[in-house]
C-alpha cells in the first residue's frame, strides 16, 4: 500500500494540472474526447513514474512532453486510417474567445495541417520558443520554422478580408 | 493587432472550460485501474490504490428538477438543491455527538457562493441501527449550460448529532455504503504563529489532516496530519534539514526533493505518528524552530 500522502500530492499535481493539459488536447486536436483522453492518458504515465516525476523541477512540463508524444503518435495513425478511409473526423463545434473575429480564426486553424496546427498551438498557446517546439515534435529546427511561416501565412490570408472590413465600418461608426 | 497576437488570445484557456463538468480524478481513477490491470502482466507494475480517494465534484448542470428550499436563513435568491456529493470520511468529536465530515467541493472552504461554488448542507436520518448522513450541494439557480471547473477542493463540515452514534453504523447518503467512523482525540495546537485561520480538515480513514491558513500576499499553508505511527516517516526522498525532540521523541524537520517548497516536521508518540508542514506558494515556507513549536504545543 502506497503511503496515502503520496496519493494526495499526486491529487493535487492532477488537479493542477488536467486543465491546462485538457486545453492543449483541446487545441492540438480540435475535440473534447480526444483532448480528454490525451489528458487522462499523460497522467496515468505520469503516475506509473511518480517517484522520479515529482522530483523534477518543472513535473509539468513532462506531462506536456508525454501529451504532445501521443498526439503524434496517434495523428499518425489516424493519417494512415484516414489514408485508407479516405476521410478525417469532423472538428467538433466550439465557440471561441473573441467573438465573431475568433470565430474566424479558429475556422482557419481547423484548416491547417496537424503539423502546422501543433507548432502554431505549442509556440503561442505554451510559449515555447521555434528550437523548443523542434525537440518537442522531433522535426529539424527548418521544418518548424518553415511550418511556422506557412501557417501563419495561411491564417494571415484567410484573416485578411474580414480584419480590413472591420477597421473601414469602425471608422465609419466614428 | 497582428495574427500572432490573435492566435495568442484565441488560443487562451476561457475561463472555467476545464473540458468537463464532474469527476475528472473519478475518470482518472477507473483509467489507472484499467492500464495497470494490462500492465501488470508486462512490466509487473504493482499499483495499490488508496480506496476513498474518489473525486466527486457536485453536478452543477442542468439544474432543472431542483427542490426549491425556503432559505429563510439567509438573504437573496432561495436556493436549490443540485445534487449530493459522496463524502471521504468522518471523525468523531463531543463524545459521539459530533461529526466532522471530510469531502471533495467545487470550490474552496469559505468561497462566496455562486454557480460554481455551492452551499455544503448535511442532512442526517437515523435510525435503531444505523445514521445515514448525506452532504448535498445547493446553489441560487445556476444560468443554463453553466460549465465549472472540474478541480475538486477539499472540503469539511461539522455536524451535529440529534444523538450520540453509540455504535450504529454511519452510512453515506449518496452512495448507500457504511463509512469507517474514527474516533481519535485530535490534539489541538496551543501555539500558532500569527495570523494562521482554521480552513478544513480531510479525514481518510484513520488519518486526519486539518489546514490553517493565512494570507500575506499569497496564501500560506499549515497542515497538522495525526494517524498511525506511519506518518512519522519521511517523504520520498526527503532532504533532512534538522533532527530534533518534540515531547521527548525524536523528530525530524525535512523537505522533499524538488516537488515543493514545503517543510514538513514528523514524529511519533508510541502508535500515533504527527506531521506538521508549511507551504508557502510564492513565499517561504516557516523556518523549522517555528514547527517545533507548533509540535510543542500540540496538546
Amino acid at each position: 500500500m502506497r503511503v496515502g500522502g503520496t496519493e494526495v500530492e499526486f491529487r493535487e499535481f492532477f488537479a493542477s494540472q488536467y486543465g491546462r493539459l485538457y486545453w492543449l488536447g483541446h487545441l492540438l486536436t480540435g475535440d473534447r474526447a480526444q483532448a480528454e483522453d490525451l489528458a487522462q492518458e499523460a497522467l496515468v504515465r505520469a503516475w506509473w513514474t511518480w517517484a522520479r516525476v515529482r522530483t523534477l523541477d518543472r513535473p509539468e512540463t513532462y506531462v506536456r512532453k508525454v501529451l504532445v508524444n501521443r498526439h503524434r503518435s496517434l495523428l499518425r495513425r489516424a493519417l494512415l486510417e484516414a489514408r485508407h478511409a479516405r476521410r478525417t473526423r469532423p472538428e467538433e463545434a466550439y465557440l471561441p474567445a473573441g467573438g465573431e473575429d475568433g470565430l474566424v480564426l479558429w475556422a482557419a486553424v481547423q484548416r491547417l495541417s496537424p503539423r502546422q496546427r501543433a507548432v502554431l498551438v505549442l509556440r503561442y498557446h505554451e510559449d515555447l520558443t521555434e528550437a523548443e517546439v523542434a525537440r518537442l515534435l522531433r522535426l529539424p529546427l527548418g521544418t518548424v520554422k518553415t511550418l511556422a511561416r506557412r501557417g501563419l501565412a495561411k491564417l494571415r490570408a484567410e484573416l485578411a478580408p474580414p480584419a480590413q472590413d472591420y477597421v473601414r465600418s469602425a471608422q465609419e461608426d466614428q | 493587432m497582428t495574427v500572432e497576437q490573435r492566435l495568442k488570445q484565441a488560443f487562451e484557456r476561457p475561463e472555467g472550460e476545464l473540458g468537463e463538468e464532474d469527476g475528472a480524478y473519478d475518470r482518472f481513477l477507473r483509467h489507472r485501474r484499467r492500464r495497470a490491470r494490462r500492465a501488470t502482466a508486462g512490466a509487473g507494475v504493482a499499483l495499490c490504490l488508496v480506496a476513498g480517494l474518489a473525486l466527486a465534484a457536485p453536478r452543477l448542470l442542468p439544474a432543472g428538477g431542483g427542490v426549491a428550499s425556503g432559505g429563510q436563513d439567509r438573504k437573496g435568491p432561495p436556493l436549490v438543491r443540485v445534487g449530493t456529493v459522496h463524502w471521504q470520511g468522518a471523525r468523531l468529536e463531543a463524545e459521539g455527538r459530533r461529526l466532522v465530515v471530510s469531502f471533495i467541493g467545487g470550490a474552496p472552504q469559505g468561497a462566496k457562493l455562486g454557480p460554481c461554488s455551492p452551499l455544503y448542507k448535511d442532512e442526517t436520518v437515523a435510525t435503531d441501527d444505523a445514521v445515514t448522513l448525506t452532504v448535498s450541494a445547493w446553489t441560487t439557480r445556476p444560468l443554463t449550460n453553466v460549465i465549472c471547473a472540474g478541480v475538486g477542493y477539499a472540503r469539511s463540515l461539522t455536524v451535529t448529532l440529534p444523538e450520540p452514534l453509540r455504535g450504529r453504523r454511519l452510512v453515506d447518503g449518496a452512495t448507500g455504503r457504511t463509512m469507517p467512523v474514527v474516533d481519535t482525540a485530535l490534539r489541538q495546537p496551543s501555539y500558532l504563529p500569527a495570523g494562521y485561520r482554521y480552513q478544513r480538515e480531510e479525514v481518510d480513514n484513520d488519518v486526519s489532516r486539518r489546514t490553517w491558513s493565512r494570507q500575506s500576499g499569497s496564501e500560506e499553508l499549515l497542515d497538522v496530519t495525526q494517524g498511525g505511527a506511519a506518518l512519522a516517516r519521511l517523504g520520498y526522498r526527503p532532504v533532512v534539514l534538522q533532527r530534533t525532540t518534540v515531547h521527548g521523541a525524536a523528530a525530524t524537520v525535512w523537505k522533499s526533493r524538488g516537488f515543493d517548497d514545503s517543510i514538513c516536521l514528523s514524529w511519533a508518540e508510541g502508535a500515533t505518528g504527527f506531521r506538521i508542514c508549511s507551504l508557502g506558494s510564492t513565499t517561504a515556507p516557516l523556518p523549522p524552530a517555528e514547527l517545533v513549536k507548533i509540535g510543542e504545543g500540540l496538546r
